[in-house]
């Protein structure tokens, strides 16, 4: 596997400011879809953001194509 | 760097010419050393040799630098440093020498690489070490309490639960989760929360039947 930098950002905002700093950014959380393409070669991202830390609780299908993310209401 | 390969291919040139003996045998293999030395060194593209003359291989792994990680792996705290690409099952097998766990097919299908992070069974081929920052880890190794094997270890070694053992500290790890997870009450649940976990030997029948046991028995920690 090609090596990366890795960050685990604590907030959303911090989160969505390290994917666009870098074009080739993924976003990593079980990794199960991607780790095993990097192992490939087939996705090389420079830069992996674990979004693990994030104060989200949950994603939840609502109806037949909506999905909506939980997080507390401290987060903002 | 032209310079430096025609250095070598003289070195390599005067070297045989001394040492040129009549045999025919042994003329003809310091021939093919000769040329396919010189062949090497002439298709070696310059920008190789020059990069190895900068060392920029070494600048480039410093440039990745490695993450502090804290991990409590069988009970024991670990504090390392790694690079973000190791996976926990590289982790685990060659830095910390837990041989326990199985790097089977190392892309998620077969399960032999299952461990349990707090508590789930997680494949360790797919997690990176990183990720793990601050998780307790269990391995087959710290399944047992001291000489005395776990019930699940027991039921495995009752039942046949294996021929060639690949698969079995995976198949032992997802069972023991399979059944705190509250899955293991009838053979056909048994059979799909077991699905992750391949046994090319087929002892599947037996797998069942140890998990079966030790659901009913009790045991599972």
């Amino acid at each position: 596997m090609i090596n990366f930098d890795y960050s685990k950002p604590a907030t959303i905002q911090n989160a969505i400011a390290a994917l666009n700093k870098d074009a080739t950014a993924q976003v990593i959380a079980g990794g199960t879809n991607l780790v095993d393409l990097m192992k490939r070669g087939v996705m090389n991202p420079e830069k992996l953001v674990d979004i693990t830390a994030l104060p989200m609780k949950s994603v939840e299908q609502k109806g037949n194509s909506f999905i909506s993310v939980h997080w507390p209401s401290t987060a903002k | 760097v032209i310079n430096f390969q025609a250095s070598l291919i003289n070195l390599f040139m005067s070297n045989d010419q001394e040492k040129e003996q009549p045999c025919n045998a042994h003329s003809r293999r310091s021939f093919l050393k000769r040329t396919t030395a010189a062949a090497a060194i002439l298709a070696t593209p310059p920008a190789v040799v020059k990069a190895a003359e900068n060392k920029l291989d070494e600048k480039g792994a410093e440039y990745f630098e490695k993450v502090p990680l804290k991990i409590e792996v069988n009970g024991k705290p670990y504090s390392l440093q790694v690079e973000p690409r190791v996976t926990l099952l590289d982790l685990l097998r060659e830095q910390l020498a837990l041989y326990g766990s199985k790097k089977g097919c190392d892309y998620g299908q077969c399960g032999a690489c299952t461990v349990h992070v707090d508590g789930k069974r997680v494949l360790s081929c797919l997690s990176l070490a990183v990720m793990q920052n601050g998780k307790k880890v269990t391995t087959i190794e710290g399944l047992s309490d001291g000489e005395e094997l776990h019930p699940m270890q027991q039921a495995f070694i009752k039942h046949d639960g294996f021929q060639c053992g690949y698969c079995t500290p995976g198949q032992i790890m997802s069972a023991v989760a399979c059944i705190k997870e509250g899955h293991a009450t009838s053979d056909s649940e048994i059979r799909e929360y077991m699905s992750g976990n391949i046994c090319r030997c087929g002892a599947y029948p037996n797998i069942v039947n140890a998990i079966k046991e030790v659901a009913t028995k009790g045991g599972v920690k």
